[in-house]
């Protein structure tokens, strides 16, 4: 009889890495629970799973599993028993040919009086659980999300982390099975340190329990909890913590402890940015501020072991934190011995790239460029140059050498110490931005005129040196910095001939190159990240490709404008047949020969011509203003208004009449119209619209 | 309260607990390193297909982290002990944390946790998968498993753990600079860190900082990098890996003068990265005639 039991499945590792862990874990129960289901061997309505991942474990446990496969009837329906056998009772060429391709004899096949027909009945026997389970198990660690795999050892399996035991019991027993030459027992290892000896599992359902007798709390979730109320309970303030802090604690432990540490107050006097990366990044603690936000000279401590002694690890916490801190205390004073304006001076000699020059030289460049980016960005040029001037000098100091990740925002902070303008330590603070995908823009006018002028220099100056991204490499984040320069654009609606920009950039290095040919490249390159751009934002290939169908000069913003005004348009009533109308008009256009020349409305003869040559001149005077100011989602509305009297036109007039002047005028009426819309874009790209009318 | 170890002993108990395990003892390399992996025993040797075992010291050199003797936690000149096991047994963590309890760190009472750090030295052209392990919030040592050294594939897999001893000394002993360490504590005389590297540190930090002739390293970098290529050429990779060596001591002198820019590191990084692919492949071409 088929049983059905709780299965318990454990995968035992070496330390996960916490940033997937929790996704990992969820995809091990997911894909486990589906391979089962496909085999048969769980009803996803009977059934239900739990999963547990800690930093050495990925475990699901699943409820209502059968012991043994269904056993799988196959049917084929043959030919009618009439004429399957002749007269004498004989098989007939049909029957012989049914049983041969069912690779049996035709005494095998069975005669069935209630279908009236020859069938092939094959009965496969249900496999049992621990055979599809060893298949299972290798199919979804193959198929697991998992970057980078390893090998560990002298064989060629290879998994996200070393696997060092197998756990999997069901009905109380364990299954034979295996991983990667591991076979499976109902052993288990808890705690590295509070419970060293393995610990057998009597029964799946008793597996959470099991192991938080050994010090191991399996459910992510709950281990989340209690992290996060221990760090409320602390009593010195309130403690600094994030959904991904939290979560990369909780992926860090399996039996969480909060401890407190402190350090020493003057401490305090450090711009809180660098307390916090000290305590985050370099420690992986979390800082405490009071009630009024103020940083405290304490952190939280969050320990994978319940100490015998907790003071000892409360020590060693802070004994790492006091050099940190100091050291940093010390930078700050040493730096500002020399202040931010006279470490101009060092820039020459740093080299920025080979063949591009130092960072003074980058620094001269960039000067020029911004002056001339201000306007566009709307911000004031003596702002911008001395920002300019000054946004690497911090680069020079000690406390960025040490902290990298701190450039830019130091640079904010000696600006200010030495007396600049608010607004320069603001942009020079700002210029990096934004530092990934996901970061936020400049905010300051300046901000952005830098950060566009400096992301500029850098990318057409390693394309000058032939070190443009390839399909693979990247190393100098050139894709990023692109993107960087469109996101300001578009988002901060900052108008600008970007190609005219990349030129006048790429001219400034000076380099013996046929600019000509590079600035193309430059300009394709950014047309590609800004594509890409497109995409991830939802819109979809063929509205790309319209919008960009109809751009003159590479201007961003208007770019993503008349992309914005494409995907409107297909959700608008009668997309799908103006759409239509426009490939019609290109093809007929593409097809003849014709001048390039304005409508002969003389030339008219039908009414649905004079219709829509009138129609199209009033909506060419309507949407004059619309189309120079680049406000295309008017222009779009005003377009759409013209599907009538085009469907008339097609409905009524032949295009291609026999009267040379006639066909001449009807084709240059259509190129009149279809200019129309090839001012805002190349409709006749359209494929897909969202809203048939 | 843990057991005080001297210096001396403490490289003692570890040489002989890996000596237990397998390990053969090695002199450290005659060479200016950055780290432990820049030794022949690890880098060539990951590279190769026998099964190896080793332990070592090995003095590094990071000019970069230079502080003139003043900061009691920064050395530019610093000692890791290496341990090698290829491949490495199943239960190597294990292994590994009793070697913490032979010097006498209990883990019931620490904080011990291996924190993913995926290791890579792009000179090197060399990459694994592993965690810097942490003794309450300090690292004390990195557990890698190489997956590729010098652009290759690491068959069968090298685990390398390599000891900050200096970091775990501060820790044993108690101490909150480096150079009040003891060295060693006999019946003739106490040999403090400072008695040993003071000066030295002193001197260093003067040279790297203030006096290195920037131009004189470029063009020495680019004489290695030619004469690495030379001796590709003369199928002679032990003394090409050696130039690779000087190169990536040079390119860490120019470092510490900060005469290089992030761009044009990443630049001298793939540099070196080549003269060690090259280096690295000779090697195994070598390694594997001799065999057939």
């Amino acid at each position: 009889m088929n049983s059905r039991d709780t299965l318990l499945v454990e995968i035992g590792t070496e330390e996960l890495p916490p940033d997937s862990l929790a996704l990992l874990g969820e995809a091990f129960a997911e894909q486990l629970f589906k391979a089962l289901e496909n085999a048969r061997f769980v009803h996803a309505a009977a059934s239900s799973r739990q999963a547990f991942y800690t930093p050495r474990r990925l475990a699901v446990v699943i409820s209502g599993v059968s012991a043994q496969q269904r056993d799988q009837v196959t049917l084929r329906k043959g030919p009618l028993l009439a004429q399957a056998f002749d007269a004498a009772g004989k098989p007939t060429a049909a029957a012989e040919g049914f049983a041969r391709s069912c690779g049996v004899s035709v005494r095998q096949l069975v005669r069935s009086e209630e279908n009236g027909r020859l069938l092939y009945q094959l009965r496969q026997a249900g496999a049992p659980l621990a055979a599809a389970l060893t298949t299972a198990l290798a199919d979804v660690a193959a198929a697991l999300p998992i970057p980078q795999r390893m090998r560990w050892g002298a064989h060629r399996h290879a998994f996200v982390r070393p696997v060092r035991w197998l756990c999997v019991v069901y009905a109380g027993r364990a299954l034979d099975c295996g991983l990667f030459d591991i076979v499976a027992d109902n052993i288990t290892c808890a705690h590295r340190f509070h419970c060293p000896q393995p610990l057998t599992v009597h029964h799946a359902n008793a597996y959470s329990d099991c192991l938080r007798r050994g010090k191991v709390v399996a459910d992510f979730v709950e281990r989340r909890r209690m992290i996060a109320a221990a760090l409320q309970k602390i009593s010195r303030g309130r403690v600094l913590f994030d959904e991904a802090g939290l979560n990369e604690a909780a992926a860090l432990t399996e039996y969480p402890q909060v401890l407190c540490g402190e350090f020493e107050t003057r401490f305090l006097a450090l711009p809180n940015e660098v307390v916090q990366c000290i305590l985050r990044r370099a420690l992986r603690v979390f800082p405490i501020e009071d009630q009024n936000g103020v940083l405290q000279p304490c952190f939280a401590i969050v320990s994978n072991t319940a100490s015998k002694n907790p003071e000892e690890i409360v020590c060693g916490y802070q004994r790492v934190a006091q050099p940190r801190l100091a050291d940093a205390a010390f930078f700050l004073d040493r730096d500002q011995e020399i202040p931010l304006p006279q470490r101009c001076r060092e820039l020459s000699g740093i080299v920025f790239a080979k063949k591009l020059g130092t960072l003074d030289d980058k620094l001269r460049r960039i000067i020029k460029t911004v002056r001339l980016l201000a306007p566009a960005c709307s911000a004031d040029e003596h702002i911008a140059v001395r920002s300019a001037q000054l946004c690497k000098c911090d680069l020079t100091t000690d406390m960025v050498r040490e902290y990298p990740e701190l450039e830019g925002i130091m640079g904010r902070h000696y600006a200010l110490a030495a007396q600049e303008p608010r607004a320069v330590a603001v942009a020079i603070a700002e210029h990096y931005r934004p530092r990934h995908a996901q970061d936020a823009l400049p905010a300051s006018a300046a901000g952005m005129a830098l950060a566009l002028a400096d992301k500029l220099d850098t990318v057409t100056g390693l394309f000058a040196v032939d070190q443009a991204p390839t399909g693979t490499k990247d190393p100098f984040a050139l894709r990023r910095k692109a993107l960087g320069i469109i996101r300001i654009l578009v988002e901060k609606a900052i108008a600008l001939d970007l190609r005219q920009f990349i030129c006048t950039s790429l001219h400034l290095h000076s380099i013996d190159i046929d600019d000509a040919v590079v600035v193309e490249q430059i300009t394709a390159f950014f047309i590609e990240r800004i594509k890409r751009y497109a995409l991830d934002h939802s819109y979809s290939g063929d509205c790309v490709v319209a919008a960009f169908s109809a751009m003159k000069t590479f201007d961003p913003l208007d770019l993503w404008r008349r992309l914005q005004a494409v995907e409107h348009f297909t959700r608008m009533p009668f997309a799908e047949s103006l759409a239509r109308s426009n490939k019609r008009i290109w093809n007929l256009l593409k097809r003849t020969s014709h001048c390039a020349a304005p409508p002969q409305p003389e030339q008219f003869v039908q009414a649905e011509e004079k219709h829509l040559f009138q129609a199209a001149q009033d909506c060419a005077v309507r949407t004059r203003d619309m189309i120079a100011r680049a406000d295309y989602l008017a222009a779009i509305g005003e377009l759409v208004k013209l599907h009538t009297p085009i469907d008339d036109f097609f409905d009524a007039v032949l295009v291609m009449s026999d009267d040379v002047q006639q066909r001449e005028a009807r084709l240059r009426l259509l190129l009149y119209v279809g200019g129309l819309f090839r001012q805002i874009a190349d409709f006749s790209k359209i494929a897909t619209v969202r809203n048939t009318g | 309260m843990t057991t005080q170890y001297t210096f001396q002993q403490l490289i003692l108990k570890l040489q002989n607990y890996w000596i237990e395990q397998g390990c053969t003892l090695l002199q450290p390399y005659d060479l200016p390193v950055g780290a432990a992996t820049f030794h022949p025993a690890t880098f060539l040797r990951a590279v190769d297909a026998e099964p190896w075992r080793c332990v070592y010291m090995q003095g590094c050199r990071r000019p970069t982290d230079g502080r003139y003797g003043k900061n009691p936690n920064r050395l530019q000149h610093y000692y890791q002990l290496q341990v090698i096991l290829k491949p490495p047994p199943a239960d190597i963590q294990n292994i590994y944390l009793r070697s913490l309890q032979a010097i006498g760190i209990n883990p019931e009472v620490h904080d011990i946790r291996f924190v993913e750090d995926n290791w890579e030295s792009p000179t090197l052209g060399a990459w694994g998968l592993g965690w810097e392990v942490q003794l309450s919030g300090m690292e004390i040592s990195q557990f890698t498993y190489f997956q590729q050294a010098g652009g290759l594939e690491c068959d069968p897999v090298t685990n390398e753990i390599t000891y900050g001893l200096e970091r775990l000394a501060m820790y044993l002993q108690q101490q909150d600079s480096v150079f009040n360490l003891i060295w060693d504590r006999n019946d003739h005389q106490v040999v403090r860190y400072h008695d040993l590297f003071l000066v030295a540190e002193q001197q260093q930090s003067r040279y790297n900082f203030q006096l290195a002739d920037t131009a004189v390293l470029m063009r020495h970098y680019d004489e290695h990098e030619k004469a690495c290529r030379m001796l590709v050429r003369e199928k002679l990779p032990m003394v090409a890996f050696e130039q690779v060596v000087f190169a990536s001591h040079v390119f860490n002198l120019l470092d510490a003068r900060h005469a290089v820019s992030a761009t044009e590191r990443q630049a001298y990084i793939l540099r070196t990265r080549r003269m060690a692919q090259h280096a690295a492949q000779l090697y195994r071409t070598l390694r594997d005639e001799a065999r057939r």
